[in-house]
Formats: structure tokens, sequence, C-alpha cells
């Protein structure tokens, strides 16, 4: 991959998470309202002349609806994007050791142990200036002495952006 | 203000200050505060060693920023991008009241600020994928030129000079005379110049 990595500076306050998982959590809410409306709803007059009881299909299940809006929002997420930016933004100066996924959040939970302190630091910035990665943020980080080449052990929580 | 054409709005600082806030078309409409260069100072660091934490990178940051500037770090937000692997860091500070008051006040007009960038670092991020690591990146606006040096993909040098036009030393000049700062030789980069006085900016040996 060729190019320079982007500057991490940015001046601006850091964003607050939480408002995006509230906002994530009210959109969910307001699809499952809407979900729960839909099946709901009588059958219309004209579909209800033409069908019987023995043709009239059945509506999805909550639990394979929830399934199939999982599947879907997997596909939609950027993984090779992240997985190209991670990369870059990692190097040699640190090792991931743990990568966790939530779909249906869009985050994606990283574990790793880097070299030095400072380096940990940074990678929230430069994981935000990256454009699969809406948000980045250091949960946090700890000195462990009995690594000698990466002794800071660090977890990042990366909000990814959906869609194509 | 700028033309909010687009998607994300963009509030230009210059010397003289902000443009007018406007209030957003709708709330939490997103901004971006956009910092002349001719405001923000730019500067290199060699990589400390032994740094424990980031409250030790910010102060050793605002210890070369007095150093080299002789202003007041107090009225001053300074940023390093610690870049792994490499030997010397880019840093950039902007006064704190574009910092921290103007993010706060367009806050309170409704607007979701994204991004408070210099002008040198937004173009530099726009356009770094194509970038060789052997480049001398400038940004030719109307308010300064901005030139900043990079060998074997490690910064060596970023300066900020009068607009072409307004002064008498050629945009080669300006580079050759930087290049020579640094101690880098100015044939082995690639010259790349974006801003709206770009055509300027011809490049002749």
């Amino acid at each position: 991959m060729g190019g320079l990595s982007p500057l991490a500076i940015d001046f601006a306050p850091p964003r607050k998470a939480a408002k995006r998982t509230g906002w994530l959590a009210g959109g969910a809410g307001a699809l499952l309202v809407l979900a729960a409306g839909i099946a709901w709803l009588p059958p219309a007059h004209v579909e209800a002349s033409h069908m019987g009881a023995a043709t009239q299909r059945a509506l999805p299940g909550a639990e394979t609806a929830q399934a199939v809006d999982a599947a879907v929002r997997e596909l939609n997420l950027p993984w090779l994007a992240m997985i190209d930016a991670l990369g870059a933004s990692f190097g040699t100066d640190a090792l991931l050791l743990q990568v966790e996924t939530d779909a249906r959040r869009a985050v994606v939970r990283l574990e790793g142990e880097a070299r030095d302190a400072v380096t940990v630091q940074g990678f929230p910035a430069r994981l935000r200036a990256l454009p699969p990665i809406a948000d980045a943020t250091l949960v946090g980080q700890e000195l462990r002495s009995g690594t000698v080449a990466y002794p800071v052990h660090f977890v990042i929580e990366l909000h990814l952006r959906e869609g194509p | 203000m700028s033309p909010s054409r687009t998607k994300v709005a963009t509030l230009c600082v210059s010397l003289g200050g902000a443009h007018p806030l406007t209030d957003p078309p709708h709330p939490g409409a997103p901004l971006d505060i956009l910092v002349s260069d001719k405001v923000a100072r730019y500067w290199i660091m060699e990589r400390p060693p032994e740094l424990a934490s980031i409250s030790e990178l910010d102060l050793y940051a605002a210890d070369r920023f007095a150093a080299i500037f002789g202003d007041d770090p107090a009225a001053w937000t300074v940023r390093v991008d610690p870049a792994p692997r490499a030997e010397r860091w880019l840093a950039c500070a902007i006064p704190t009241s574009f910092a921290d008051e103007l993010p706060r006040s367009a806050a309170a007009h409704g607007w979701q600020v994204r991004r408070v960038q210099s002008r040198y670092i937004r173009e530099f991020n726009r356009c770094c994928r194509t970038l060789d690591p052997d480049t001398a990146f400038c940004v030719a606006s109307r308010e300064c030129t901005t030139i900043g040096l990079i060998v074997a993909g490690q910064w060596r040098g970023v300066r900020v000079h009068p607009p072409l036009g307004l002064t008498t030393a050629s945009f080669a000049t300006l580079l050759q005379r930087d290049c020579r700062q640094a101690g880098v030789p100015v044939d082995a980069l690639r010259t790349v110049v974006v801003g709206s006085l770009r055509e300027r900016a011809q490049w002749v040996d």
C-alpha cells in the first residue's frame, strides 16, 4: 500500500460516545416499534378476499427478523477497509491480540500490546482519521512488566461507519 | 461562513478572527472549523525518549513551542502527531480561543463540531494517500504559502511563508531555502502544490 498516513492532529473537543449509542438505541427502538406496528396491521380487504387461510404467508418471527437484520448489518460493515486501516496504523509498534465485533452496534473492540504508552495514546486520533472509522476511544491501558518488547496492554473501541 | 451547500459546513478562521457564525440548517448539523495557516504554528519535534504518558508529551511539546516561537503556551493549544516508527513528529498549535471557545460557541448555536484543523493539516490528510515518501507538500493559498518537507516518510521541516505574489521570492526560491535549512536535497523530493494559488507555484530550476 503506497502513500503516507494521515496526520492525527485535530483540535476538536472529544466526541461523546454516549450520544452516538443513544442515537443508535433510539433508531433501533424506532425500527422495532415500526416492525411491531406492521406485524399487527390487519390484512387488507382485497388480500383477504383472494387468500384463504391455507395460502396466507406467515410473517417471520421476531428472532428470524433479528437474525436477518444482524446479517445485513454485518455485510454492510466495511471489514476489509477496516482491516487495512488497522494494519497501517499499528505497524510494528503494536501487536493486535484480539478483535471482538458487535455488528448490531457497528462496534469493534480491539485488544493489543504496544511498545510504549505514547504510541497507544496516539492510536485513537490516528484511527479516527481513517475513513471506515467514525470514532475511536481508548478504553484502557496498562503497563505490564512481564513483556519486554510490548509492555503496554491496551483496549480500544471503534465505532464504524455503516453503509456501503 | 463558506457556502453550506454540502453536508458539512466549514467555518473559516483567519488572522482577523472567525467569519460570522450563522445558525445551522438543522440542530446538530456538522461543522468543520478551518484555521488559516497564517494563524497556526508548525514545527518538527524529535521523538523524545522514555515518554511515559501523553501529559508528558504535552508538556514537552509546550516547552518546544515556547522555545521556538517565544509565545506563551498557555494561550495556545498544542497537538502532536505521535506517529509510530517515526523519529520526528509534526506539531501544530493554534490559539486556544479557536480550539476551545469557538467550538463551544458553535455548539451553543446548535452545530455539531466535527473537526477543528489547520489548513495545511486538512489538505495533507486529503492528499496523503497519493504522496510519495519523499515529498515537498505545499499549500499555496491567498493568505500564505506553507511548505512541508518529508524524506523517507519522515517529517523534516515545515514553514509558513507570505502568499505567492506578495513576496519577491519565487516559489522555487522558497522551496530551495527551506530544503537548505532542513539539510534536504531539493532534487530528491517530488513537489506537490495544492491551494488556490498553486498555478503561481511553477516549479522551475
